[in-house]
């Protein structure tokens, strides 16, 4: 399988008397879905903004898609392959109308008026929201939102997503949805999440970011594995 | 119950479009040209009758416009706020001279002096009134395509959409803030305590706004952000225009025949 991304012995700090990492390195393959977690403050954001080029690395080499990104025009050109889906949905979408903030990323990447709107209808399908195309964004719940951006994300015909906190105080019926959507969408993504529950239903492939270095963790070797499969199982 | 009374009638929400309007669906160019030659004509009234008659014209406006009454009473009373500081200084003789028709005290009122003050209400509120017709009844992403046709810089455009966005999420941020504040038992007052906590919620508004302007702008970039802000736009002059623009051009010439006595 080839690699989507590969960084190899990158640094990075905040402080520079607390290293976030130091010499992490990290592979994704294709069509994998791997779980991202971590205690608060293990720098999983940080990871993915690394990896997005939204904050330079002060050591390090970072390759995505099997190209070396350093630069901003490198990762430019990386970003608009990657589906990235912020925490907070009121970060993504800043539009008048959800049909505006879904056609914003495609405009972006040139395509005409009618080809961007013909992108936007067929996204609100995958997502199962066609009667939201001229609703106001802001005035959306919390679980609209964040499909809406997500929505955003797929509507760039990405190769691969990127989600950072994708549950995160949203009830059971948006997560649910977003579940959904994720096996749906039939893309290799990478999940950074607290919720082990979600997670053990749309990434099966899980990573630990533990001590500023990442641990893969086979699936037998999960101590909260039983636990959790439970809870999944009452659920359903 | 709010769901029974979303089902009745739509939030008022004139900024995002959820409110509907007759003038809803006039071309956003067109409002806009109309609203500042409109205002032009009214900042250039000297006769109080003239300044009637646009105010009388602007309310005609409004009403076309079926603005609720209550909230153009609540946005007319930040004018005319400013209005009243106007009104305890133009009418008396110590700034505008002229024939006494009554004393409060030592002040005397001068009758070119109320004449002054009710001239600039007027005016004032006329012009007021009609942007909110106009203007108020265009959805946010209509002014934006309108300006951006009318070759506004894409630079403006963009910080315009992203302010009134994010005013509201601003907004809800210090909402929060105040009631995390009066959870714990904060009460404004002129202590030092008090003021310190006001101080802190400012600074820390501003910190937030900043982080999440970080945050907008990598979210953005996310998604290949150059500079420019799309919205769309689908303008084309129909015939409800040619109605409005002649009802204004009518008003105008009314106005105008009042001032000048054509």
């Amino acid at each position: 399988m080839a690699a989507l991304i590969d960084i190899t012995n990158l640094s990075f700090s905040y402080d520079p008397h607390r290293p976030i990492f130091e010499s992490l390195d990290f592979v994704f393959h294709e069509g994998q879905k791997l779980g991202l977690v971590g205690k608060n403050g293990a720098g999983k954001s940080t990871l993915l903004q690394l990896i997005m080029g939204l904050i330079k690395s002060s050591s390090g080499a970072i390759e995505i898609f099997g190209q070396r990104r350093s630069t901003e025009a490198q990762f430019r050109e990386a970003r608009l392959q990657i589906g990235f889906v912020f925490q907070d949905a009121n970060d993504q979408l800043f539009c008048p109308t959800v049909g505006d903030d879904i056609a914003f990323g495609p405009l972006n990447m040139g395509l005409s008026r009618e080809e961007a709107d013909k992108i936007v209808d067929e996204t609100l399908a995958l997502i199962g929201m066609e009667s939201f195309k001229d609703r106001a964004s802001y005035s959306l719940s919390d679980g609209e939102k964040k499909i809406v951006a997500i929505g955003t994300a797929l509507a760039m015909r990405p190769k691969l997503l990127i989600l950072d906190e994708p549950t995160t105080c949203l009830d059971e019926d948006a997560c649910d949805r977003i579940a959904q959507v994720l096996l749906d969408c039939g893309l290799p993504y990478l999940i950074a999440a607290h919720d082990l529950s979600f997670l053990d239903r749309v990434a099966p492939d899980r990573a630990r970011l533990i001590g500023g270095h990442i641990i893969y963790e086979p699936l037998a070797s999960r101590p909260d594995r039983n636990h959790d499969r439970l809870r999944v199982v009452g659920k359903d | 119950m709010s769901s029974l009374k979303g089902a009745a009638s739509a939030p008022f929400d004139p900024i995002y479009g959820a409110f509907t309007s007759p003038l809803s669906k006039n071309d956003g160019r067109l409002k806009i040209i109309l609203v500042i030659l409109w205002a032009i004509l009214i900042s250039a009234l000297h006769g109080l009758i003239a300044a009637f008659g646009a105010f009388a014209g602007s309310l005609i406006l409004i009403t076309l416009s079926r603005w609720p009454l209550k909230n153009l009473i609540k946005r007319l009373y930040a004018v005319n706020f400013f209005m009243a500081f106007m009104w305890l200084m133009i009418p008396f003789s110590f700034s505008t001279p002229g024939e006494v028709i009554a004393r409060l005290g030592p002040l005397a009122v001068t009758l070119e002096g109320v004449k002054l003050a009710s001239l600039i209400t007027l005016k004032a509120n006329a012009i007021v009134i009609s942007i909110i017709a106009l203007l108020g009844t265009t959805p946010l992403h209509h002014l934006a395509a309108a300006s951006r046709e009318m070759h506004i810089p894409e630079k403006l455009v963009g910080v315009f959409l992203l302010a009134v966005r994010y005013f509201q999420v601003m907004h809800q941020e210090y909402l929060r803030l105040r009631r995390a504040m009066r959870a714990r038992g904060f009460k404004f007052n002129l202590s030092s305590n008090a003021l310190r906590g006001a101080a802190n919620l400012v600074g820390s508004l501003v910190v937030r706004s900043f982080d999440r302007a970080e945050r907008v702008h990598k979210a953005m970039l996310s998604r290949g952000y150059t500079g420019m802000v799309h919205v769309r736009s689908a303008f084309y002059l129909k015939p409800i225009d040619l109605v409005l623009a002649l009802i204004i051009l009518a008003l105008a010439g009314l106005v105008g025949g009042l001032e000048w006595r054509l």
